[in-house]
């Protein structure tokens, strides 16, 4: 089972609301949900926590994973993702502040699908949010659900 | 084997001993000849001699055989004869007085005179003259007893009378004579014979016997002869030999006389050396330079080892090596390990705590070497000894510097990582929310509002850039390096290309040397020439046409990499300041940029332990040139 919702793992409320209203520009009209640390993303993806009574089977389209994350980084929210036989193969793009090298090498390790730097110039920024969104609600096929 | 000066010479073991030996087997004396020629001739004698007596001797045997035999056959002869004389007398006896005792006597005989004629014939198979006489006597020796049978038989039948005696008379008349001579010439000629083999072998014993004496006699003197020389030889052989051990011993005298004087003008020449390495040895000062006894105990002692280890000569002469070791060591055997590996290897080193004699301690290395004499036999150990604590503290120091730099870099690097994510966030709301209100709101703000907030965002783009900049310098300043050949030329082919691409209309010429290669990192070469690349690209862009230049100068042997350009050139009185990060020698609105690149490029350059520098003028171009290893 899947739904056509984005998971925003964003700790950042400025970039928060900019991402959500980059996608509204480009008229992606997935409902975002927003998760503010990586427990929460980890809480929301496998239905425990605060997220108990949802249904773990139902996984977004996409999920955008910040890096520098409070509680649980995301490079381990993605490490956690790839672990489980649920969530392995879920699309999961790096959307981050940073081009370190290193953040590059151990993300694209741990099985990222993608890894886009979050740009300062806002225009872009919109620019860059536009082509995820085509890409990966549009254009890309979503994996086989894991039985 | 050339021997060098001082060294002693000593006499030849292998050519004294073998020369005497030599003289021995050289050519073969004249007497010795004679010897071994005497000896050939003896024992051919003694060989002819055994070889006569015994031919000699068996021919005396061979006759003697013959004289028994004739003497038998002549026996046999002599008995047939007694037989026939024995038959003959019993049968005239019986024929006249009728006595039957002689009948038998007759029988007796009779047979008797047959058997021994039987056993002649194989004793003379060997002489056919006896053969013939033989054979003419047995038939005779036959009628002769048959006619004596006739007799008895005449007796019995009582013919008694005279005739039957005259008709066997008259037989034996004929028969008797031709016997008789048949029987003597059969006796004579075995006499004959005998007289004949009696001489030959009184002959051939004569013979044996002179050979026997003549040779034993020979022989003896031949013995004697050889002996008398053998004795000769070998006095004469022994008054060479003692002649020889005499020279030997004179030379052996010279010899050693010789090598006492060489010996003594070595040791003048050893003390007169010995005192000013004696001297250079008790002066130095760095290094502590003992010597111990095979039993390690202090026999010399340096004023470096004064020095370093606090004791003077007399306090430590005599007393042992253990002493500069720690209680520890000392309990672990370490001293005497020490010894037994330098007997053992000729050296062993070491490094580690000693102790001074104010007790305190130090790190030091200590060296020992077993001191032999020319035997090989061992004499003590050389001690040398260097005072590392200095040292070992210096290490100590740099161990915990290297650790602490090693935390600044991880703290700088944690920084780093900060800076990139943090740092650009808030400038990204800055400029999405002055988006936001310039998109939502632009319509109720003024022109000089919408201005004021396009500069809001300008200013952020700039301090992105700033930030990006930062951090590729710092990234720069901390990457690993790896060394290889690059080949700048290549490089610089595609800097140019890209640059074209990114602005076709431009009228350029780049012009670069072939074959450019130093050894370096190859993608911090690469940012040293984009950058410098660049410059000359953005500095030229007011330039009708841009020529910019890359190659490479060949001057004091050592070569430098230059870039140059038509450009905008700059102040030389501002030079000093080029490389320092942000420093800019032109306003961002002549030409932009956040003077970061050539702070890059100086550090990348400085990385790989070269130099860079630049020329230029105002408006007349600008030239960097940079060394890397080639």
């Amino acid at each position: 089972m899947a739904e056509d919702t984005i998971l925003l793992v964003e700790d950042n409320p400025d970039d928060e609301e900019l991402t959500i209203r980059a996608l509204q520009q480009n008229r992606i009209k997935n409902a975002v949900v927003v998760a503010r640390d990586g427990a929460e993303a980890l809480d929301y993806l496998f239905g425990t926590g605060k997220y108990a009574d949802r249904n773990a089977n139902v996984l977004p389209q996409v999920v955008l994973l910040d890096l520098k994350l409070p509680k649980v980084d995301g490079l381990e929210v993605l490490r956690r993702l790839r672990a489980d036989p649920r969530t392995k193969l879920l699309p999961v793009v790096i959307l981050t502040s940073s081009s370190e090298e290193q953040d590059k090498l151990k993300g694209y390790s741990l099985g990222a699908n993608s890894y886009v730097r979050k740009p300062v110039d806002f225009l872009r920024f919109t620019e860059a949010v536009k082509q995820l969104g085509l890409f990966w609600l549009l254009l890309n096929e979503r994996p086989p659900v894991p039985r | 084997m050339p021997h060098e000066p001082g060294q002693i010479v000593k006499p030849n073991a292998e050519n004294a001993s073998q020369k005497p030996f030599r003289m021995w087997r050289s050519p073969k004396s004249f007497q010795q000849r004679i010897i071994a020629a005497g000896f050939i001739i003896a024992t051919l004698l003694l060989g002819f001699l055994f070889v006569m007596v015994y031919r000699t001797n068996s021919s005396f045997v061979r006759w003697n055989i013959l004289v028994v035999h004739t003497r038998e056959v002549l026996g046999t002869l002599d008995k047939f004869s007694t037989d026939v004389k024995n038959s003959q007398s019993a049968a005239v006896d019986y024929y006249a007085n009728g006595s039957e005792q002689q009948v038998k006597v007759f029988e007796v005989a009779q047979s008797d005179a047959h058997k021994t004629l039987a056993e002649l014939r194989p004793l003379i198979s060997d002489n056919p003259t006896q053969l013939r006489n033989l054979d003419t006597l047995s038939p005779l020796a036959d009628q002769a007893l048959n006619l004596l049978g006739e007799l008895i038989q005449l007796h019995r039948e009582g013919k008694t009378g005279p005739d039957g005696l005259k008709s066997v008379n008259d037989e034996a008349r004929k028969v008797t004579p031709p016997l008789t001579k048949a029987l003597a010439d059969m006796i004579s000629e075995e006499n004959h014979l005998l007289e004949t083999r009696t001489a030959e072998a009184g002959i051939t014993a004569t013979k044996a016997r002179r050979l026997q004496v003549g040779g034993g006699i020979s022989a003896v003197v031949l013995l004697i002869f050889i002996c008398l020389l053998f004795l000769r030889e070998n006095s004469i052989r022994t008054n060479i030999e003692g002649q020889l051990e005499e020279t030997n011993s004179q030379l052996e005298r010279r010899i050693a006389e010789r090598t006492a004087e060489l010996e003594k003008a070595l040791q003048l020449v050893r003390k007169q050396n010995e005192e000013p390495f004696r001297l250079f040895i008790s002066n130095v000062r760095d290094y502590a330079i003992l010597i111990l006894d095979t039993a390690g105990n202090v026999v010399s002692w340096n004023i470096g080892a004064e020095r370093i280890k606090g004791y003077r000569a007399e306090e430590i002469i005599g007393r042992h090596f253990s002493l500069f070791y720690t209680a520890e060591d000392v309990e672990h055997g370490k001293p005497a390990i020490a010894l037994r590996i330098a007997a053992e290897r000729g050296k062993v080193e070491d490094e580690g705590w000693r102790v001074r004699k104010d007790g305190s301690r130090m790190w030091a290395n200590d060296s020992l070497t077993a001191l032999r004499d020319e035997c090989g036999e061992l004499q003590g150990y050389g001690r040398v000894t260097r005072d590392m604590t200095e040292r070992k503290r210096l290490e100590e120091e740099m161990r915990v510097r290297t650790a602490q730099l090693e935390i600044a870099n991880q703290e700088l690097e944690a920084f780093c990582y900060s800076v990139s994510h943090d740092l650009r966030a808030p400038l990204r709301g800055i400029d999405g929310f002055s988006q936001a209100v310039l998109q939502d709101c632009g319509d109720q703000l003024s022109n000089q509002g919408k201005e004021h907030l396009q500069r809001v965002r300008a200013a952020t783009h700039r301090m992105g850039i700033l930030i990006d900049d930062l951090l590729n310098l710092s990234r720069i300043t901390r990457a690993e390096m790896s060394f290889e050949v690059v080949d700048l030329s290549q490089l610089a082919y595609e800097i140019a290309r890209q640059l074209r691409a990114e602005d076709p209309g431009r009228k350029a010429e780049f012009s670069i040397a072939k074959d450019l290669r130093a050894k370096g990192d190859p993608h911090l070469v690469q940012v040293v020439l984009q950058n410098l690349i660049g410059n000359s690209w953005k500095f030229a862009s007011k330039q009708e046409l841009t020529r910019i230049e890359i190659g490479r100068n060949d001057s004091n042997g050592s070569a430098s990499f230059y870039i140059t350009d038509n450009g905008a050139g700059f102040d030389p009185a501002h030079a000093d300041r080029l490389f320092g990060a942000f420093q800019r020698l032109h306003s961002v609105s002549e030409f932009p940029g956040t003077g970061v690149g050539l702070a890059t490029v100086q550090r990348i350059v400085h990385r790989h332990g070269g130099k860079i520098w630049a020329k230029a003028e105002v408006d007349r171009g600008a030239t960097f040139y940079f060394t890397l290893q080639t």
